[in-house]
């Protein structure tokens, strides 16, 4: 069973094999250029010491290292897709088998149905789980020198590292194959798996993940600039929300905003803008969520991630071993 | 007398509709037999049961005694089944179709396996979903085979062949059964094959048995009644009609005869095995255009 396993596979496992390659070599050159960079603009050492050299003198220079890799880094929003494709890899060979009832030569050989699911389908999520494994680690060394500067709270950074990038190797996995058993159509079903895991990943990023805690609060002093930030949040610290709130403390939506400063002529103007907000001594709000929460939102979200792709895994065995004769 | 195969009520539904229903058979060991009934029968659905793809939804099944389900790891091993499919790996070569073979069974006969590709010409670095229908369902009948089964069970494996084809595969089955005397339930159409390599015959209808046993009993029981036009009630209050057919003047009835037929106006006359199929076969067809025509009036109606 193992040799058919891996024969089936092989294809597959050598077509990610290249992929791996190359995305793994780009983010080698590019992850050494960063690093060498960051330690060679003294970053590293600007942000460790207090905050307001931070403001003075390691702003700057974070600046120009964003001006330079900052692209980079939003060009990997797009290996967001990776455990998606990588899951495609790992699973079609079995979408085939449903699709051609190849299952049914094997459950009629002395192998019964249990071990051949445990074997196949055993086989593909422990390659997941490998794979999630290797793409944190890697990923977590490149965003590095991002992270120590924007900390890892935010989605950018978020995503990749801890123990999430697993989780989501696995629902990936788990959902594809679910598809495979259910629609018995290889395409269709790679189809539905991605139709149903982009809109899984962004609402819980955007729905869900800001609420896993209570964000905390905090508001500008009245009497001027704080260091690093007007209101005091730190730069790994992930801002939820932001707006204004009056002296009472009650915060003021859009539309209070433009009674209070109606834009003149009509024509936009930023700077009268924010003299008027001043004037009436409004002040800034950001709701956030701290970086010290960064494992605790990784537990959580790995834990949604996890359960899910466990029912998945349950539905499609049961699917499986029920359905599929 | 061991019992190669044993089902008692058995029933199978999808969704709600019974694809088998009430299905009580004995397969004796040893017997070659055959399956036959009109498509949408049951047959398959009685074959998937027996091999364990399928779960009854009512009564049970045994082959040699035991749930093809629930002592798998037992019955697999002695159960060879060849589908209507013939389901292999297409992207595997037939060395490596026959090397999963190995993998997957205790006792493989690689020997065997090896032996029959070599005479049939079969080459074995090709792909399995290159090769020809005839050789391809050779390949799927081999991984069968080569597991030394003791219950043989093939779903229309002849369907798509050429008729060289068909006799080859047929050769390699007979073959096999002469030098194993394993038992084999065979379903097919193809009604003169099955008279020739099979000694027992299970007859399918409606989702029901209509006759099962030995092929030699068969013939003997039934009569063709061609007589002047008639309804055929006075003979079926003694004997069972299984087909009827009405020209103008004339009247021709097949019936399973219970004892003699002693009314005169008939003309009894003995029948072949393939007009006894057939007659069932077309009866089935029948029944199947009059369900549907009742269903249509029921719904015009409603």
């Amino acid at each position: 069973m193992i040799w058919l396993t891996w024969r089936l596979h092989r294809t597959e496992t050598l077509l990610g094999t290249a992929l791996l390659t190359i995305i793994g070599l780009f983010l080698t050159i590019t992850g050494l250029r960063m690093t060498s960079a960051y330690r060679e603009m003294g970053i590293a050492s600007c942000f460790t010491g207090t905050q307001a050299d931070t403001v003075f003198t390691c702003l700057p220079l974070s600046s120009a290292f964003f001006n330079r890799f900052g692209q980079l880094d939003s060009m990997v929003a797009w290996l967001n897709f990776l455990p998606v494709v990588l899951a495609m890899l790992l699973a079609t060979p079995l979408l085939n088998e449903f699709e051609h009832g190849s299952f049914r030569m094997t459950w009629t050989q002395s192998i019964t149905r249990a071990r051949w699911v445990a074997y196949r389908i055993g086989a593909v999520m422990v390659m997941a789980l490998l794979l999630g494994l290797l793409w944190r680690t890697v990923m977590t060394w490149w965003m590095g020198p991002f992270s120590a500067q924007r900390g890892r709270m935010e989605a950018d950074y978020f995503s990749f590292q801890g123990t999430v990038p697993i989780a989501y190797m696995l629902v990936s996995v788990a959902l594809v194959l679910a598809a495979g058993a259910i629609l018995r159509r290889t395409i269709p079903a790679l189809a539905a798996a991605l139709v149903v895991y982009l809109p899984l990943r962004l609402g819980i990023e955007f729905k869900l993940r800001p609420h896993y805690r209570e964000p905390l609060t905090a508001i500008e002093l009245a009497d001027g600039v704080r260091a690093g930030s007007t209101t005091g949040v730190g730069l790994h610290d992930w801002v939820v929300t932001s707006g204004w709130v009056d002296q009472l403390g009650n915060r003021l939506t859009e539309t209070d905003i433009l009674r209070l400063c109606p834009p003149d002529g009509g024509a936009p103007n930023p700077a009268g803008l924010d003299a008027c907000i001043r004037a009436r001594g409004l002040l800034r709000y950001e709701e956030y969520q701290p970086a010290d929460r960064f494992w605790q939102f990784q537990l959580i979200e790995t834990a949604i991630y996890l359960s899910l792709a466990a029912g998945l895994i349950a539905l499609t065995v049961w699917w499986i071993t029920r359905k599929l004769a | 007398m061991t019992l190669a195969l044993h089902a008692d009520h058995l029933g199978k539904r999808y969704g709600r509709t019974w694809a088998l229903r009430d299905c009580t058979l004995d397969l004796p060991a040893g017997r070659v037999a055959a399956l036959i009934g009109p498509n949408g029968a049951g047959q398959s659905t009685l074959l998937n049961l027996a091999v364990g793809l399928a779960d009854p939804s009512a009564g049970t099944v045994a082959v040699f005694g035991l749930s093809p389900r629930g002592d798998a790891a037992a019955v697999l091993p002695k159960i060879g089944f060849v589908g209507q499919d013939r389901p292999l790996y297409p992207g595997l070569t037939v060395a490596e179709t026959m090397r999963a073979g190995l993998m997957l069974n205790p006792r493989w006969d690689a020997d065997y396996a090896a032996d029959r590709m070599r005479r049939l010409g079969i080459p074995l670095d090709r792909k399995v979903g290159k090769l020809s229908g005839g050789q391809h369902s050779q390949v799927a009948l081999v991984m069968a085979l080569a597991k030394r089964p003791e219950l043989m069970i093939l779903d229309e494996p002849v369907a798509a062949l050429d008729p060289l084809a068909r006799r080859e595969f047929l050769q390699t089955l007979m073959e096999a059964v002469a030098a194993d005397g394993m038992t084999v339930l065979l379903s097919s159409h193809i009604v003169g094959d099955l008279e020739r390599i099979c000694d027992h015959l299970i007859l399918m209808a409606e989702g029901e048995v209509q006759f099962a046993g030995e092929l030699d009993r068969f013939g003997t029981s039934y009569r063709l009644l061609v007589g002047p036009r008639a309804e055929p009630a006075r003979v079926a209050r003694v004997h069972h009609v299984v087909h009827e057919r009405h020209t103008d003047r004339q009247t021709t009835l097949l019936v399973r005869a219970n004892g003699h037929v002693y009314d005169a106006c008939w003309d009894v006359r003995e029948v072949g095995f393939e007009e006894i199929v057939l007659g069932y076969l077309d009866r089935g067809r029948r029944d199947a255009a009059q369900a549907w025509d009742a269903r249509a009036r029921e719904e015009a109606s409603a």
